[in-house]
């Protein structure tokens, strides 16, 4: 009995005991999923028939695929695109909800809704917004007489990619918005105080105190955005299905219509499993950049 | 066994076009008799009004025109013994050229549409002619009578192969394996597809769907209303996925990944040559029928 509390005294034991559920957690619910999934990747596997292991095949294969190719390519350019607009109009959208206006409050809450309404409804809007026959945007131009027929908005591939981008800078600004808004609620006032008695103008005060205070922020915010978007699933499948002709297929869409309804388990798999590095280096990154803020 | 058939629904008397109104008291698009030489018979007339289909991933609407398009050309995805490929052959190409001619008089957006939009431009009255099961003319009689007074429905017109080619979308009942009751299951899908239990079914949903037994055909549903009848036959219009092979999962992952309709789409949408998207579509074909 004294020998077993010497051995807890000593630590190791007991911080090992500690930590096994929360191993367990992450472990049986994270870590052997994802193991899972990654070797399902080197598998012919179809639903209903486990498969046999093949290697790289899959992956092999998937190099070659033209469909594959554009998916990745797209996937590259939403995400890129889409994080600099929601990083540019969310910054600005916190600057001028940090002032204080008339009803500052209401607007800051109005502002969370894109976030808060689930991804399915707000998709089912901008479809109609989005609709070749109904849309209402192209009926105000039609009816203002600035086009004489409406807008193909996703009949076309990179109308399609473009609108898609847009329904989700709407969505994921408010993110970035909440995110500064805290962040430059935290600089103190007094930084811009002493820089407004320097004789520092507005456009030199937020370059050269507020931005730089915000960059740690900036880098969590923009790393964090990045994997929604890169995994993004919901607008891309309500709205377009991947069409038309595969023009707007993310990775997980690609990777969900050929291993679900297509049944190709393992190539599915593989598909997802391309994702792991650029999300692996990401995660990477993020938790570097909340490791220096600390 | 259930299975959802299609056809073209189509105003008449509104129509601007003449051959729909032609087509009022008969509903039955011209077609060409069997012994007819192939090249004797093009598809223009038939549908010269806009036939506006789904270009995009519309599970329904999109896979049924597509498929019927390649097929009437006497185009078809892979061989009778599963393994050939032969969907880039001269047939499929015809196809594809048709409908690149279709598409620049198709009311545009169609590169968008999911199985929703037709129904929607229909009763809006964008469009006259459009593929599909009987909801707009269920959803018109509901709502927009004076439309769904002026609808009628045709079976797909018959192309240079001579005999019809839809494809019908079917739900399937199933009983696993490692059911502990599978006497009880089929017996409760035997019970359900009766003529006591599906008959009143069938009729409530205006023939939308109808469980795949011969008897079903003479359901008063079929005749009350002359306007569902062509509904009646679709099974036996129809090919079934996959042709000229067999039904099976390779034939069902080509349909559930829109090879066919994508090879349309990519012919037209994408701007590639009705050659470039055959290959494509060979290709992908190819690899899920590992040939």
């Amino acid at each position: 009995m004294r020998r077993l509390s010497l051995a807890f005294d000593r630590g190791p034991l007991l911080a090992t005991l500690m930590l096994l559920p929360a191993a367990a957690l992450l472990g049986g619910l994270l870590a052997f999923p994802l193991a899972l999934g990654v070797l399902l990747g080197f598998k012919d596997a179809t639903i209903g028939d486990p498969g046999s292991f093949i290697g790289l095949q899959n992956y092999r294969y998937l190099l070659t695929d033209p469909v594959f190719r554009i998916t990745a390519l797209n996937t590259a350019l939403y995400t890129l695109v889409t994080v600099l607009f929601k990083l540019g109009l969310g910054l600005a959208l916190a600057l001028i909800l940090n002032q204080r206006f008339a009803g500052y409050r209401f607007w800051r809450s109005v502002l969370l809704l894109p976030y808060v309404v689930p991804t399915v409804l707000s998709a089912f809007a901008w479809w109609w917004i989005l609709d070749p026959q109904f849309s209402f945007i192209s009926w105000a131009l039609v009816k203002l007489g600035v086009l004489d027929r409406n807008v193909n908005f996703l009949g076309n591939s990179c109308l399609a990619r473009a609108s898609l981008m847009v329904a989700n800078i709407w969505r994921g600004i408010p993110f970035f918005t909440v995110g500064y808004l805290a962040g430059l609620q935290a600089i103190p006032k007094e930084l811009h105080e002493a820089a407004a008695i320097d004789g520092a103008g507005d456009w030199q005060i937020f370059w050269q105190i507020t931005w730089i205070l915000l960059l740690p922020l900036t880098t969590i915010l923009t790393i964090f955005s990045a994997i929604f978007t890169f995994t993004d699933f919901q607008l891309i499948w309500t709205i377009t299905r991947g069409g038309p002709a595969n023009a707007t297929h993310l990775f997980v869409t690609l990777a969900y219509q050929r291993a679900i309804p297509g049944g190709a388990m393992g190539e599915g798999a593989a598909i997802a499993g391309f994702t792991l590095p650029f999300l692996a280096l990401l995660a990477w990154a993020a938790l570097g950049a909340l490791r220096t803020q600390a | 066994m259930t299975c959802a058939s299609e056809t073209m629904s189509f105003k008449c008397a509104s129509s601007r076009t003449r051959t729909l109104r032609r087509l009022c008291g008969r509903p039955r698009f011209p077609g060409r008799a069997a012994n007819q030489p192939v090249a004797a018979v093009t598809l223009r007339p038939p549908i010269s009004a806009p036939f506006p289909g789904a270009f995009t991933h519309a599970v329904g609407d999109g896979n049924n025109w597509t498929h019927w398009a390649l097929w009437t050309f006497g185009g078809k995805a892979v061989e009778k013994d599963s393994k050939t490929i032969a969907i880039a052959q001269k047939p499929s190409l015809d196809a594809i050229e048709y409908a690149q001619e279709l598409y620049a008089q198709m009311a545009p957006g169609v590169g968008s549409w999911l199985d929703p939009n037709n129904n929607r431009a229909f009763l809006a009255g964008e469009i006259s002619l459009t593929n599909n099961g009987i909801s707009i003319y269920y959803a018109a009689k509901k709502d927009f009578p004076q439309i769904a007074e002026d609808i009628n429905h045709a079976p797909f017109p018959v192309g240079p192969v001579g005999r019809p080619t839809e494809l019908a979308n079917f739900s399937q009942a199933f009983i696993f394996k490692h059911s502990r009751f599978p006497n009880a299951a089929k017996e409760y899908i035997r019970f359900m597809l009766s003529a006591d239990q599906a008959g009143p079914w069938v009729d409530a949903m205006n023939g939308y769907v109808t469980p795949a037994l011969k008897k079903y055909q003479e359901l008063p549903v079929w005749t009350k209303d002359p306007k569902t009848t062509p509904f009646r036959d679709g099974i036996a219009r129809m090919l079934h996925n996959g042709y000229a092979g067999e039904p099976g999962q390779q034939a069902a992952a080509a349909l559930a990944e829109f090879i066919v309709l994508d090879m349309f789409a990519d012919a037209t949408v994408n701007g590639l040559s009705a050659k470039e998207a055959a290959a494509r579509a060979e290709n992908r074909m190819r690899h899920i029928y590992r040939s």
